[in-house]
C-alpha cells in the first residue's frame, strides 16, 4: 500500500465496512426479512406445489 | 477526497470491488421486479417449455413448470439474494466466506463459465435455426434446421455477440429496453393465437410429444426436474442483481414476480405452442402458428432477442471473471478475453450440434451442481453464521483472511458440493434420464440440496470451527474473549 490512490481506496473500503458494522450493532437491521416473510414464502411455495401437484399430476 | 475519487469509488462498488452502501442501491421492489422479468423473459423460456412438452401433456406441463420453478427460485433466492440484499456484496466475493478465495474462483468456473459457454452454443443454434426458418418461409422452401446454413449462422451469431461485447456495455442497455417488453408482447400474441386455434379444454387434453417412459408419474417428475433445473440455473446470476436492491425484503420478493412469474409465463407459452403444433422446437412451431407474415416477424424477432440474451450472459460472465481472476488474467486485454471465451461455444456448435435438441440434458447437469450450491449456501449463511458475515474477513488480504481455510480452498464445502453432485447423479442420471425409485417421490435436486447442506453443516461443526477457520460465530466469540483477557492482563 504505497500510493495515495491505494490509501484512498483503503479508506473508502474501511468507511463502507464501518457502515455495515454500525448497522449490525443495531437491534433491528432495516428492511430485514422477518418471521412473517419466511412464513409467507414457505406457505406460498408449499401451496403452489400442493395445488399444482393435485391438479396436474395423474395418479 | 475529491469528487472525482468519490465517483471512481462508487463505480468500483457497483462493479463489485467493494460492498455497495444501502444509500447507493438503486432498486426498490418494482425496479428489481422489472429487471428480473427482463432477464427471465428470454428466448430460452420457449426452449424449456418445448422440452416440457416432450415429457408430459400441457396440463401436467403447466403444473410441472410452476412446481419446478417455485422450488428452484425460492431455494436459489435464499442463499444468494438475502446476503446480497443485506451486505451489498458481489456474489463471488461473498462466497469467499463459504469456499475460500480460491474455492470461490473454482465455483465460478464450474457454475458460470461452463453454463455460459453451453447457453451461448444453444442460443447461437437457436439464432441459426430462426434465420434459416425465416429464409425458408420467405423463399417458400423447406427449412433445414441441422443444415450447413443454420450452423454457419449459429457460428456467426457467436462471433457477432463477441464483437458486441468487445465494444462495451453501452449498446446492451438499449437493446434490453426493447427486447423485454417486445418478448412479453410476442408471448401474449402467441398465446392468443394458440388459444384461437385450440380451445383451453382441447389443449389440456393433448398428450406428451415424446414421453421417455411408460410411467406417467415418472414422466411428470422428469418434467418437474427439468423445470427445477431451470429455477436453479439462476444461482450464478441472482446474487449480483439483488445487491443493487435497497434491502433484504426488496432483494427477495421481486424474484417471485420477476424470475418465477415471468419465466413461468414464457415456459407455458413454449409448452402450449410445442404441444399444439406437435414440435418442441420453437423455431419450427412459430412458423406454423400464425402464417407466413407472423412467422417471419416472430422468427426475426427471436433471432434478434437471442443475440441480446447472448450478449447479456457473455458480458456478465466476463465482468465476473475479471473480478475473481488472478492478476495475469485480469491484465489480459478485454477483446482478447472475449475472443478466447467464444472459442469453446463455437467448437460446441461445430462438433456437437446435437446439444440443441437435447439441451435439457445440459440444463439438468447444471442443476446437479446448482442445487448442491444452494444447499451449502443455506446451511452456511442461515444455520452456521446466523446471517452474520464479517466484511473485514471477506476483504482481508488472502494470506491473512480467516477465509483462507486450507490454501484458499474450504475442502469441507467442496466435499459437500461433491456429495450433492454425486447423490444427484445416483438418483437421476441427466444423460440417460435413468431414475432410481427415490426420484419418483423426491426428485433429484431436493435430495442433492439437502444432502450438500447437511454434509457442509456437520463437517464444518466437526472440523472447521474447532480449528478456528472460517470466522464462524463460535470461533469468533472465542477469539473476542481471548482478546479481552489479553487486554485485561495488560
Amino acid at each position: 500500500m504505497d500510493t495515495m490512490q491505494d490509501k484512498e481506496r483503503a479508506a473508502d473500503l474501511e468507511q463502507r465496512i464501518r457502515c455495515y458494522e454500525e448497522l449490525e450493532a443495531q437491534a433491528q437491521w432495516p428492511g430485514a426479512m422477518g418471521a412473517a416473510d419466511y412464513l409467507a414464502a414457505l406457505l406460498l411455495t408449499l401451496g403452489l406445489v400442493v395445488v399444482c401437484y393435485v391438479w396436474g399430476c395423474e395418479p | 477526497m475529491s469528487h472525482h475519487r468519490d465517483v471512481e469509488f462508487r463505480v468500483a462498488a457497483e462493479r463489485g470491488d467493494t460492498p455497495l452502501l444501502p444509500g447507493e442501491r438503486i432498486w426498490g421492489f418494482w425496479e428489481f421486479s422489472y429487471a428480473n422479468s427482463a432477464l427471465a423473459i428470454a428466448t430460452w423460456a420457449f426452449l424449456i417449455g418445448g422440452a416440457t412438452a416432450l415429457f408430459v401433456g400441457p396440463k401436467e406441463g403447466i403444473a410441472a413448470i410452476i412446481i419446478g420453478n417455485i422450488l428452484g427460485v425460492m431455494l436459489v433466492a435464499l442463499p444468494t439474494c438475502l446476503p446480497g440484499g443485506r451486505y451489498g456484496l458481489e456474489q463471488f466475493t461473498f462466497l469467499r466466506s463459504v469456499f475460500g478465495a480460491n474455492g470461490s474462483r473454482l465455483v465460478y468456473v464450474l457454475a458460470v463459465v461452463f453454463l455460459t459457454m453451453g447457453w451461448l452454443a444453444v442460443l447461437g443454434m437457436m439464432f441459426g435455426r430462426s434465420v434459416d426458418g425465416l429464409i425458408a418461409l420467405v423463399d417458400a422452401h423447406q427449412a433445414s434446421p441441422t443444415g450447413p446454413l443454420a450452423l454457419v449462422l449459429a457460428v456467426l451469431s457467436i462471433v457477432l455477440t463477441g464483437w458486441m461485447v468487445a465494444k462495451g456495455p453501452t449498446s446492451i442497455k438499449f437493446f434490453n429496453m426493447i427486447v423485454a417488453p417486445a418478448l412479453v408482447a410476442l408471448m401474449l400474441g402467441m398465446l392468443w393465437m394458440i388459444l384461437q386455434k385450440h380451445g383451453f379444454a382441447e389443449l389440456m387434453a393433448m398428450p406428451a410429444l415424446a414421453p421417455p417412459t411408460e410411467n406417467k408419474h415418472l414422466n411428470f417428475m422428469i418434467a418437474v426436474e427439468v423445470n427445477m433445473a431451470a429455477g436453479f440455473s439462476w444461482w450464478p446470476y441472482l446474487g449480483n442483481l439483488a445487491r443493487l436492491s435497497k434491502n433484504e425484503r426488496t432483494a427477495f420478493w421481486p424474484n417471485v414476480v420477476g424470475i418465477f412469474g415471468a419465466a413461468s409465463l414464457g415456459e407455458i407459452v413454449g409448452l402450449l405452442g410445442a404441444a399444439s403444433m406437435g414440435n418442441s422446437d420453437p423455431t419450427i412451431w412459430m412458423t406454423n402458428v400464425g402464417g407466413v407474415v407472423v412467422g417471419v416477424v416472430a422468427l426475426g424477432f427471436i433471432a434478434f432477442a437471442n443475440v441480446t440474451s447472448m450478449v447479456n450472459i457473455l458480458y456478465t460472465s466476463i465482468v465476473g471473471l475479471r473480478q475473481i481472476a488472478w492478476d495475469s488474467l485480469r491484465a489480459m486485454k478485454w477483446e482478447r478475453l472475449v475472443a478466447l471465451f467464444c472459442v469453446i461455444p463455437v467448437a460446441i456448435v461445430i462438433f456437437t450440434p446435437g446439444i440443441y435438441d437435447g439441451f435439457f440434458i445440459f440444463l439438468v447437469w447444471t442443476s446437479a451442481l446448482n442445487s448442491a450450491l444452494s444447499g451449502i449456501g443455506i446451511a452456511d449463511y442461515f444455520l452456521l453464521r446466523r446471517q452474520r458475515v464479517s466484511l473485514r474477513s471477506v476483504f482481508a488480504a488472502e494470506g491473512r483472511s480467516p477465509f483462507r481455510f486450507w490454501g484458499g480452498f474450504n475442502p469441507v464445502a467442496l466435499l459437500a458440493l461433491l456429495a450433492g453432485f454425486l447423490i444427484y447423479v445416483l438418483i437421476f442420471n441427466p444423460q440417460t434420464l435413468a431414475a432410481s425409485p427415490l426420484f419418483a417421490v423426491l426428485s433429484a435436486s431436493l435430495p442433492s440440496c439437502v444432502l450438500a447442506g447437511v454434509v457442509h453443516y456437520l463437517l464444518t461443526r466437526l472440523l472447521v470451527i474447532p480449528k478456528g477457520y472460517g470466522d464462524y460465530p463460535a470461533a469468533a466469540s472465542a477469539r473476542v474473549n481471548v482478546g479481552r483477557s489479553r487486554a485485561a492482563d495488560r
